[in-house]
């Protein structure tokens, strides 16, 4: 029996449907074959999100990622093209070993050969890089800063601004901070050590292996007899208590966070305060008990900087966006919020306590307030992004 | 390695025709007329034959569209099939069809599900081909000689690996059509062959549906294995009653059909 005219008709008209209306089975790609590229645009770090399409020039978008930004100017070779995330760790631009372990499978020469999720991206800790020897300006002040991406330190002479010498200190330098005396220089390495330099004659004379600790933020003691040393880690987060003189650790104090980043001491050494990468809160180490005795939690991210007026009485933290926090030191509460420019980096206050500098990474200007009565006086314009703030009181700069 | 091309729009007049579009609406009348012709050699009335095509291929169109639109939200209405296919929501109206057959043609339903699984891969190296053309289903990262270097890299291109897959299958029938003589053996066979396809498919899928395609693949892997187990113990308990001399007469037609 011959088929129908009905059937043929209905198996025509989806044959015609599929003609006229068929371009594929998928409208938009499948965001499961998605992945992320990081790229070394114009010397700064831009993460993507690369959407694999079947249609050419599909576009990167953008992410925000706590990477971006980050300088990657020391190397050409990789400029203007996405990076694998062991060329990032290679090149000391991201912290490795944090990010999940691939799922995706390996092909030998394909530019996704390698682990391309950076989405967990933790960028180390820089900053602030730059210290001084003494507060003065005369021919014996120095600055030092850090060179993470070249392993060094480079000592600056302040008055005339001179360079007098790059010391080499080793991979991955994060902060640097100097004791009172202005005779030592302390370094902390990511890759697991404190160096020593000594600034009279600007040459390493230490180096102390901190194990499975990772240095990055350092705060000395106003007697210079103790450094406090953040573990720059997920797991056993702590802060590393030093001996100074004899060049050893002393203890190692637990920390609630991951990632404890910068270490802040108080005028009278009682207590150093520690943020976190990405974290809102701050913890308060009590120095004599050597725990954590308190601690402060933001509406905000505050994981850049923090400094204290002289009299101890006041902090002033660096919150992202764009706020400056006022916080009473005793009772801990926030007495004002301060607009400053985006992504405030660092916060140093004047030697009289008068006035204080907030860098901005995102605004091209250093906010300067009264820290007296905490308000912004004005906003002074950079070329850039600035990072990297200490006074000279004495001085012009 | 196979060089990026964008797919290809053909223009009729003021008509836009895209690649994968000719090539569904190929596979379309090709599994017609391959099911009729098959139909016809086994006795089957094709005005039958013809109904159950129609209605599995909008069985299977359409569960594949909601199939399609449940997994990723788009705001398409239910029967807008062109816009958006899944695989495996048309195997899900693909099995509908088959339940249909099984309860409704009695003692030839094996027959005429063996006419549609005779026609199927030919529409499928079709279909997939189309997928292919329109680079619709992205798959893994690759080195391999059989990827396609897209924009954003070179990965498998899971259309022309499942087409290539199916078009094997097709050999497949052809070659062991005269050995698969019992009724049922033909879809147990070509499920057998979906399946296996669709497991591979899923191994070198970085897809969102990857376990629903490895889970489809095994459940039409068990299904074909089934199938062909218990069509054997069926024609073997035939066979025993025939010896005793107790053959049915639908089992003798069969038998004559399959000759």
């Amino acid at each position: 029996m011959k088929p129908a005219i009905a059937s043929r008709l209905a198996v025509l008209l989806l044959a015609a449907l599929a003609l006229i209306f068929g371009t594929g089975c998928l409208d938009t790609p499948d965001p499961a074959v998605s992945h992320y590229i990081l790229k070394c645009e114009g010397g700064t770090l831009q993460l993507y999100l690369v959407s694999v399409s079947k249609v050419p020039g599909a576009t990167a978008q953008p992410v925000n990622n706590p990477i971006n930004g980050q300088d990657c100017s020391v190397s050409t070779e990789l400029q203007g093209r996405p990076l694998t995330l062991s060329e990032a760790v290679e090149h000391n631009l991201v912290q490795g070993g944090f990010n999940q372990p691939s799922t995706r499978r390996a092909a030998s020469n394909s530019p996704f050969s390698l682990i391309d999720t950076f989405v967990n991206l933790v960028p180390l800790p820089l900053g602030p890089p730059v210290t001084i020897t003494s507060p003065g300006c005369n021919a014996t002040t120095k600055a030092y800063l850090v060179n993470h991406t070249n392993g060094t330190v480079t000592a600056v002479g302040t008055c005339p601004l001179s360079i007098l010498k790059v010391i080499p200190v080793g991979s991955n330098p994060l902060q640097v901070a100097i004791t009172p005396d202005g005779s030592t220089a302390l370094v902390t390495r990511y890759d697991n050590d404190v160096v020593w330099i000594d600034t009279n004659t600007d040459q390493v004379t230490f180096t102390l292996p901190t194990g499975g600790v990772y240095p990055s933020g350092i705060a000395i003691s106003p007697d210079g007899t103790r450094a406090y040393v953040t573990n720059y880690f997920n797991t056993n987060p702590s802060l590393l208590v030093i001996d100074v003189v004899n060049r050893a650790i002393l203890t190692t104090v637990p920390l609630g966070g991951a990632y404890p980043r910068s270490a802040t001491i108080t005028p009278d050494g009682s207590q150093v305060w520690v943020n976190y990468y990405n974290g809102t809160g701050v913890d308060i180490v009590d120095t004599l008990t050597l725990t954590v005795a308190a601690g402060i939690r933001f509406n905000a991210i505050v994981s850049t900087g923090m400094a204290f007026n002289p009299t101890g009485t006041k902090a002033f933290i660096a919150t992202s966006p764009n706020l400056l926090a006022v916080v009473d030191t005793k009772t801990l509460n926030t007495l004002a919020t301060i607009t400053v420019g985006s992504e405030p980096m660092d916060v140093a206050v004047t030697a009289d306590g008068a006035l204080l500098f907030v860098t901005s990474y995102n605004s091209n200007i250093i906010s300067l307030v009264d820290a007296i009565g905490n308000r912004l006086v004005q906003n002074l314009p950079t070329d850039a992004g600035a990072m990297g703030l200490t006074l000279i009181p004495a001085g012009l700069h | 390695m196979i060089p990026y091309f964008p797919p290809p729009v053909f223009h009729i007049g003021a008509l836009e025709v895209h690649a994968f579009g000719v090539a569904a609406c190929l596979a379309i009348l090709a599994g017609h007329s391959l099911a009729l012709r098959r139909a016809r050699t086994l006795g089957l009335d094709e005005r039958s034959m013809s109904w159950i095509y129609a209605g599995g291929a909008v069985a299977a169109a359409v569960a594949g569209h909601l199939w399609a639109i449940a997994g990723t939200a788009a705001h398409t209405g239910p029967f807008e099939i062109w816009s958006g296919q899944s695989a495996a929501g048309f195997t899900a109206g693909a099995l509908l069809t088959i339940l249909f057959i099984l309860w409704r043609f009695g003692p030839l339903r094996w027959r005429y599900l063996d006419a549609l699984a005779f026609a199927f891969p030919f529409a499928w190296t079709l279909v997939r081909t189309g997928c292919f053309l329109a680079h619709d289903h992205i798959g893994a990262p690759t080195a391999s000689t059989l990827g396609v270097r897209f924009p954003d890299g070179t990965r498998f291109d899971l259309g022309l690996l499942e087409a290539l897959m199916a078009l094997m299958a097709s050999l497949g029938v052809v070659l062991f059509l005269p050995r698969l003589k019992l009724p049922g053996q033909m879809s147990g066979f070509l499920l057998l062959l979906a399946g296996t396809a669709r497991l591979f498919i899923a191994a070198v899928s970085e897809s969102s549906s990857a376990f629903t395609t490895g889970f489809g693949g095994v459940v039409l892997t068990l299904l074909g294995v089934a199938i062909l187990a218990s069509r054997q113990r069926t024609t073997d308990a035939g066979s025993g009653r025939r010896r005793r001399g107790a053959g049915d007469a639908v089992g003798r037609r069969i038998r004559f059909e399959y000759r």
